[in-house]
């Protein structure tokens, strides 16, 4: 035995320097085999048959568990897109990337210029990183594209419906480089959103007889009685309030009047804020501090690396108010326990002449990225392909599917099935092959919806409905998100938010953790404030501010 | 074959006796965590997400288990993984020896600046885009070789191979010259087989280091079809890489939910991965734990 | 054990380093080394002109070198930023304070626990007991911080038996005093026993005869291990120790970004966890590079003094 071994490595390592040379020869032959795109329509380059263009496509699959863009071909709904393509004389060519991988094959393939698609999904890209290939010629202006491409359908649609859009993926030179997904949301017919707000344990309240609380004070004594009368019933004074205040954005900071970030938006008076420099910071610091001492706040969640130790604490049905939108549906099923029910409460008033903040979703909304890039020669192609995507027919199919199967017409108006509004059929969906266009290229395209909330607030329970109708004209609010106020950053400012927000966001985060845990004394405020000014806050506020000026001035 | 390993000595019984308490106690130190790993994945969703099941798992769920492995796409994964860690063991165990052996030689010249080359890459890299443009030069994107070529090598182990060698009397060496052999062949006839230890030790290091790499399949390997089983098990995992506070709330919803769903799988994940490494260990093991009879060889 | 053998200074040894002889030898050992050598040139070297971004306002798309003015050149910007910063000092305390306890404390313990394996009779056992010291190893930093910090919290395992003592629960966690023993001993627990496989397999090519002659002289367990074991297992200690303290700056990141909290960066924040949280917050590809220059920079040092005093105390080194 030992023999054979001795000589099998001998042999391997006389050839190991051939075999280690060899490893790139045949590596080459090996590329060609194998770098095959994994899309399935890979059709020729270039626009070679019939005046048929290609578009070549980088995209990552989609975020849906079961509906994969990998089965495309066998879905039936595929067809009616490729259809409308074709009608354009468009065919498409697709490279799918892996969810968890896109980002970094992303950054490679545009970083180095190398193999580009004519059109790409851009969204795991930051802002800095994107307007950089802007800057660099990579990607190609897009309002020029709609502008002089295309019959023009789609640029008129886009600045009828999602005029904020554009506004926000604008860049200094008046270009927009990227495409975003847009949605505006609507409570009939007016623009309203959803909000993040504290939402309370109305199955303890009532168990252990008490009133929802109507001010911070009654807050803090019904949460102590969740504990000193054991609501959840484990023999335990182990009930908590979850949520992670190193951040601002956490409910409670907007009880007294505070921005949802370092740079908070004031939507009313159109105002950059910090919480920092706001009037109630220091209550809102005693305020925790006492929830510490009372052994209310979990001070293990304040800056937690992970989500899990709130859900460890949810499904142990530990937590007895947390912070979350006003209309979620998805904490209750996790929690171990008879029929658990969360009551959204507040904005509470706190401070005396302290007008409590709502913390709300942007009503308009734009994220995520497309782009067109440098290798699209075909710019007429191009603009055809926009024109497709905003078309009615194409919304039709993204946003509804094919009818009888994921649609049915009511009332002369075309209403999504039941069974496929609800998350937890997706897996069947998958297994049928049917699926709106929306899901199952979510990824590829940009679109536009409307939302019209009524159908989310019929579909909760009555107190979450009621509330949220109730805070729907609630003011003053700041946006859980600034982005969709904002107008893309200047090169220059770009630098200087670099410079500074690491050092802020730390100084900041930590200095709030310590207040909270009582480890630095409110007495030394001043020279928090000079720290602050130190480090730049005052300039961060400012470069924000202009980017909100300038998004207004568009 | 009679066992040599332990003859030698005679210690006290007490000593005997505090030596299996400490060693049993620290196994159990390192063992009871795994064991916890197996009760959570095996637990109700719930009890795992809540970490409050310690003993006996709480029912007995397989989903997890069938999450992973239903899947066509895992057991292709599966296979490249053995292509890969087999490939890339044997050729990371030839170049730490062709690397150490000659390093382990007083009359090499430039030796302090061989050292210097390795020791350079130990502490600086390129960073991400320069080595994809160096390996898409090579024609190494989205091909096999972009895992084994840069995995085949490990300055590390080449340091302790021979760290090893040197340990080797360099009289044997010197008798072997004498005798005529050239270098090539005292490595292969005299070095290596002495070696066997660190042999199985590199071994081992390359085959988890393999096993469980995904970073590098991640960058040079979007097609699917040749993917490693980390790449896959990740991807399972982590289905979104977008910052959840610039999301609308239905898009919040749906990651929540699979965060959930997610919790488990990590568990079930942990044990999936490891029962075959440690089904592979003994025999590697057996190579260093035993030793060999290095003296054997002096007359 | 090879005792470094120095060129003698003996007259004519000149003529003879460049004899035929010694030419072919060299030859030889080349062509041995030359297919790993390339290896490392392909996939370390060429690469490494990506460290010019440090120098650089360096954003992905633009090109690394070029003439034609495209770049922007900052020379040493990153650095001083990166130095004269509010949290350099910190950062360069924790990180030291963290890497020396972990060298320190960590270091050992796989030495020992494979002395302590040596000293078990039973092959089977022994077996037994070194298969589970690396499992932990396999446990990935996600799960292991998770578990960690759930033993830890008010109501977890630890406070329950310090309980029994009479101990106040206290979430240890967020305190910054204990960061640096809760980091080091979760590091020791997951590693020692994957470390020591090292430590084992340099035990196991001990000549057992000379255990034989050593018991003929009436050792006992401790003289064995001080005279037999330990001195043969010095080359591999020193190596380990050399390299350990060549990595001072460089670490297990992963794990502190999953234990630390803003409470506790006071004490936890090391450069790997700022510069991520740089790399979220601004993706400043040149900082981050020029930071690695910085570190990777100081380590080198590190290893070369390291080295050097290695070979001074215990005749091994890494050359």
């Amino acid at each position: 035995m030992k023999e054979i071994v001795k000589r099998t490595l001998a042999v391997l390592l006389a050839s190991a320097a051939v075999v280690s040379l060899a490893g790139c020869g045949e590596g080459n032959t090996q590329t060609s085999q194998s770098s095959i795109s994994s899309g399935g329509s890979s059709a020729a380059n270039g626009g070679d048959t019939q005046g048929v263009s290609t578009i070549r496509i980088l995209s990552s699959e989609t975020d849906n568990p079961y509906i994969k863009l990998e089965d495309r071909e066998e879905y039936e709904i595929w067809g009616y897109l490729e259809k409308l393509f074709a009608d354009k004389d468009l065919a498409l060519d697709i490279e799918i990337i892996p969810v968890d991988q896109y980002q970094v094959v992303l950054q490679t393939r545009l970083a180095s210029a190398n193999d580009l698609p004519d059109y790409v999904n851009l969204t795991p890209m930051d802002d800095t990183t994107a307007l950089n290939l802007a800057t660099n010629g990579t990607l190609l202006p897009a309002n020029d594209i709609f502008e002089n491409y295309g019959d023009g359908s789609a640029w008129e649609f886009l600045k009828e419906n999602a005029d904020f859009a554009i506004r926000a993926s604008t860049a200094e030179d008046g270009n927009m480089y990227w495409i975003p997904n847009a949605k505006s949301t609507y409570y009939q017919d007016e623009v309203h959103s959803t909000c993040q707000i504290i939402a309370i344990r109305k199955d303890w309240l009532e168990k252990l007889n008490l009133d929802a609380p109507e001010n911070a004070e009654d807050f803090v004594a019904v949460m102590k009685a969740f504990r000193d009368q054991d609501a959840n019933g484990n023999g335990v004074a182990d009930e908590i309030l979850g949520f992670d205040p190193s951040v601002f954005l956490n409910g409670i900071a907007q009880w007294f009047g505070l921005g949802t970030d370092l740079a908070s938006i004031d939507i009313q008076n159109q105002k950059v804020v910090s919480p920092w420099y706001q009037d109630g910071v220091k209550e809102y610091f005693s305020y925790l501090n006492r929830l510490v001492q009372e052994n209310i706040l979990d001070t293990t969640l304040i800056g937690a690396a992970s989500s899990d130790p709130l859900n460890q604490k949810m499904a142990e049905n530990k937590v007895g108010a947390t912070f979350t939108y006003a209309m979620q549906k998805w904490l209750e099923p996790s929690i171990k326990a008879e029929d658990p029910q969360f009551l959204p409460i507040g904005p509470l008033p706190a401070v005396e002449g302290i007008t409590p903040v709502n913390a709300i979703e942007p009503p308009f909304l734009a994220w995520k990225k497309w782009a067109f890039t440098k290798a699209c020669t075909d710019l007429d192609a191009a603009g055809r392909f926009l024109d497709v995507i905003y078309s009615d027919e194409y919304r039709l199919i993204s946003d509804f599917g094919i009818e009888g199967q994921t649609y049915d017409i009511v009332d002369g108006e075309p209403k999504l099935r039941d069974d496929v509004i609800n998350n937890s059929l997706w897996e069947k969906m998958a297994e049928d092959r049917i699926s709106t266009g929306g899901y199952l290229w979510g990824s590829l395209f940009p679109g536009y919806s409307r939302v019209d909330m009524s159908n989310e607030i019929n579909d909760v329970e009555p107190w979450k409905s009621e509330y949220q109708l109730e805070v729907l004209d609630y003011q003053p609010t700041h946006p859980d998100n600034p982005n969709p106020y904002l107008a893309l950053p200047t090169e220059e400012q770009l630098e200087r938010k670099a410079d500074i927000i690491t050092d802020l966001e730390t100084y900041s985060k930590e200095l709030a953790a310590n207040l909270i845990l009582g480890n630095e004394s409110l007495d030394d405020w001043d020279t928090y404030m000079e720290e602050f000014k130190e480090l730049g806050l005052d300039e961060y506020l400012e470069i924000v501010q202009d980017q909100l000026d300038r998004f207004n001035a568009q | 074959m009679k066992r040599k390993g332990n003859i030698y000595y005679d210690g006290s019984r007490i000593g005997n006796c505090l030596i299996c308490i400490t060693a049993t106690i620290l196994a159990f130190i390192c063992v009871y965590p795994m064991y916890y790993v197996l009760v959570l994945s095996l637990s109700s969703p719930k009890a795992a997400i809540a970490m409050n099941t310690y003993l006996i798992p709480d029912g007995l769920h397989f989903d997890s288990y069938r999450v992973i492995m239903k899947d066509m796409t895992m057991w292709r994964a599966y296979g490249n993984t053995l292509l890969y860690v087999s490939i890339t063991t044997v050729l990371m165990l030839v170049t730490c020896v062709l690397a150490a052996y000659p390093l382990t030689s007083s009359r090499l010249a430039g030796k302090k600046w061989l050292t210097v080359y390795l020791l350079i890459p130990m502490y600086f890299g390129g960073g991400l885009i320069p080595t994809y443009l160096v390996m898409s030069k090579l024609h190494l994107y989205n091909n096999i070789w972009a895992i084994i070529l840069p995995g085949c090598f490990s300055i590390w182990n080449i340091i302790l191979t021979r760290t090893y060698f040197i340990s080797i009397p360099e009289s044997l060496r010197e008798a072997a010259k004498i005798d005529g052999a050239s270098h090539f062949q005292i490595m292969t006839r005299i070095y290596l087989p002495v070696a066997k230890p660190i042999i199985a030790v590199i071994a081992i290091y390359t085959i988890v280091g393999t096993w469980n790499s995904w970073f590098n399949a991640m960058v040079y390997l979007p097609n699917p079809d040749l993917q490693p089983l980390q790449l896959y098990l990740r991807r399972v995992l982590v289905q979104q890489t977008v910052d959840l506070t610039k999301l609308p709330m239905e898009e919040v919803e749906a990651a929540v939910i699979r965060n959930m769903s997610n919790v488990q799988l990590k568990y079930a994940m942990i044990i999936f991965t490891t029962l075959p490494v440690i089904f592979a260990y003994p025999f590697f093991q057996k190579h260093f734990v035993k030793g060999v009879m290095l003296g054997s060889l002096k007359g | 054990m090879t005792v470094k053998s120095k060129p003698l200074p003996v007259a004519g040894v000149k003529r003879r380093k460049y004899s035929r002889e010694y030419v072919q030898e060299n030859l030889e050992l080349y062509a041995i080394m030359i297919p790993v050598l390339i290896l490392i040139f392909l996939f370390c070297y060429l690469p490494l002109y990506g460290l010019l971004i440090s120098f650089q306002n360096y954003q992905p798309g633009d090109p690394f070198l070029a003439f034609d003015g495209s770049i922007e050149w900052v020379g040493l910007k990153h650095f001083t930023k990166f130095i004269s910063g509010k949290y350099f000092f910190r950062l360069i305390k924790n990180t030291f304070v963290l890497s020396f306890l972990n060298i320190a404390v960590g270091f050992w313990i796989p030495i020992i626990f494979a002395l302590l394996l040596n000293e078990i009779h039973n092959l089977r056992f022994k077996k037994l007991i070194q298969t589970a010291s690396y499992l932990p190893y396999f446990i990935s930093s996600v799960v292991v911080a998770g578990m960690v910090l759930s033993f830890i919290e008010p109501n977890g395992l630890v406070n329950h038996l310090l309980g029994i003592f009479g101990v106040p629960p206290k979430a240890y966690a967020m305190e910054p005093k204990y960061f640096a023993f809760i980091y080091t001993f979760t590091n020791i627990w997951k590693s020692f026993g994957w470390n020591s496989i090292l430590y084992i397999s340099a035990i196991s090519s001990i000549d057992p005869s000379l255990y034989e002659s050593s018991r003929l002289d009436g050792a006992n367990r401790f003289q064995n291990i001080w005279y037999m074991t330990l001195p043969s297992i010095l080359p591999t200690i020193s190596i380990m120790l050399v390299m350990a303290v060549g990595s001072v700056l460089a670490f297990n990141t992963d794990l502190i970004l999953l234990l630390y909290n803003p409470a506790t960066y006071k004490t936890a924040d090391v450069i790997g966890t700022y510069i991520y949280r740089d790399g979220l917050e601004s993706g400043n590809f040149s900082f981050a590079s020029a930071v690695g220059v910085f570190t990777a920079t100081i380590n080198f040092i590190l290893v070369f003094a390291a080295n050097w005093i290695s070979n001074r105390l215990t005749n091994y080194g890494l050359w």
